[in-house]
């Protein structure tokens, strides 16, 4: 754990590498979700099972989580200068796999296509694609936190939305949200986002995967992808939505160890099979 | 999923389990620690209610109080989605302990525990 300065943004980061220095471990960096999230539920689920053979590196974007809270810069481009700037703090001069889940893919993809030399491949997770209104993808969401935030809640409405939590978890919840969403430019940031081009997205030269949940409201973006990138890999979890498609951590660690060139851990090398099938 | 050959009274186990307590009571409040009335059986995620952001602070703690003796990554590496879900503050006080143990620890800890 480490607060570390990027981009003039303090950032919350974990590093796992367990093990003997091995400089020839893939660097892995995963990019997490907009909202109340922040990267350490991946560090549990994805990232620690890498550290044995990998460089995991995990982060909390700004306005997220332990990173600083900044009252603007929320734009895809915001958050890939603070990605690179975040690689050349921690002296990382190898190209990395970065793994972007949800909202984190829109800012992967950007950085592969302004920064390609620096991206050795893609891993996406029910990721944004940044095509022509992609921000109407997650507004209604945040438009709807936002506007309930701002007028008259209690903490029992928020108890009771996310499902019947502690009243401790609820409030931590809401106040976060507040700070990020009532108290930032984050909105106004995600609604004037350009989309990229067929010409940006030319620009990406680095392998592709992306893993959607059939059933989640980003797998129309799975379309898109695929005509823009050509060779992108799509694989689809059946019967899966965009929160659920995070639950299959065993799978997508098999894929996300064969996407950076590591040889699958012995319990899941049946997994991969098993995954690709649905492709 | 208990691990430990400790009994639950010797001094080893009684010092690992109260920095873990303390580390817990740290992130989430005197108040609520003791209106949950959290023990050694209590769930992280259902009965303490905690975020994945909280379960990285309490581990964070723990990592930098027995850095060196105990692999935490390692160990969380290994756990199943199910596990983690699952996991408990005994089966945390377990581990440390079996950790500690295997790594010689044992005098010098239950020394620091005063024993």
């Amino acid at each position: 754990m480490a607060n570390v300065r990027a981009n003039g943004v303090e950032l919350r980061v974990n590093r796992y590498r367990v093990g003997d220095a091995d400089d020839d471990r893939p660097v892995i960096v995963f990019i997490h979700g907009l909202g109340i999230v922040d990267h350490s539920g991946l560090s549990f689920t994805l990232g620690m099972p890498l550290a044995p053979v990998a460089d995991a590196i995990l982060y909390a974007l700004r306005g997220h989580g332990h990173s600083e809270v900044t009252p603007s810069g929320y734009r895809v481009v915001d958050h890939v200068a603070d990605l690179v700037a975040l690689l050349d703090a921690l002296e990382v001069d190898v190209p990395v796999h970065l793994v972007g889940c949800s909202y984190g893919g829109a800012v992967a993809v950007a950085t592969a296509v302004r920064h390609p030399e620096r991206i050795a491949s893609l891993f996406l997770l029910d990721p944004v694609i940044p095509v022509p209104g992609w921000p109407q993808r997650i507004l209604p969401m945040l438009e709807a936190a936002a506007a309930q935030l701002s007028g008259d809640y209690t903490v029992e409405d928020v108890m009771a939305a996310l499902g019947g939590s502690s009243r401790r978890k609820a409030a931590a919840v809401a106040q976060r949200a507040e700070r990020l969403l009532l108290n930032t430019t984050v909105l106004d940031d995600v609604r004037s986002e350009p989309a990229l081009d067929a010409d940006d997205f030319a620009r990406i030269t680095c392998p592709v995967q992306a893993v959607y949940g059939d059933q989640s409201e980003m797998y129309p973006l799975a379309d898109s992808l695929t005509a823009l990138v050509p060779g992108a890999e799509v694989h689809v979890v059946p019967g899966a939505d965009h929160l659920s498609v995070f639950g299959h951590t065993r799978e997508v660690g098999a894929l996300i160890r064969r996407a950076v060139g590591l040889p699958p851990s012995e319990a899941a090398a049946d997994l991969v099979a098993g995954a690709s099938r649905d492709a | 999923m208990s691990t430990a050959s400790s009994t639950r009274t010797d001094p080893l186990y009684e010092s690992v389990r109260t920095t873990v307590e303390s580390a817990i009571r740290d992130v989430v409040g005197e108040w609520y620690y003791e209106e949950c009335q959290i023990g050694l059986d209590s769930t992280f995620a259902e009965d303490i209610q905690l975020e994945s952001m909280e379960v990285m602070e309490i581990a964070e703690r723990l990592i930098e109080t027995y850095e060196g003796k105990v692999d935490f990554v390692a160990w969380f590496a290994e756990l199943e989605l199910e596990q983690l879900i699952d996991l408990t503050v005994g089966t945390i006080v377990d581990f440390i302990v079996t950790s500690l143990e295997a790594s010689g620890e044992r005098g010098a800890s239950a020394e620091a525990a005063g024993a």
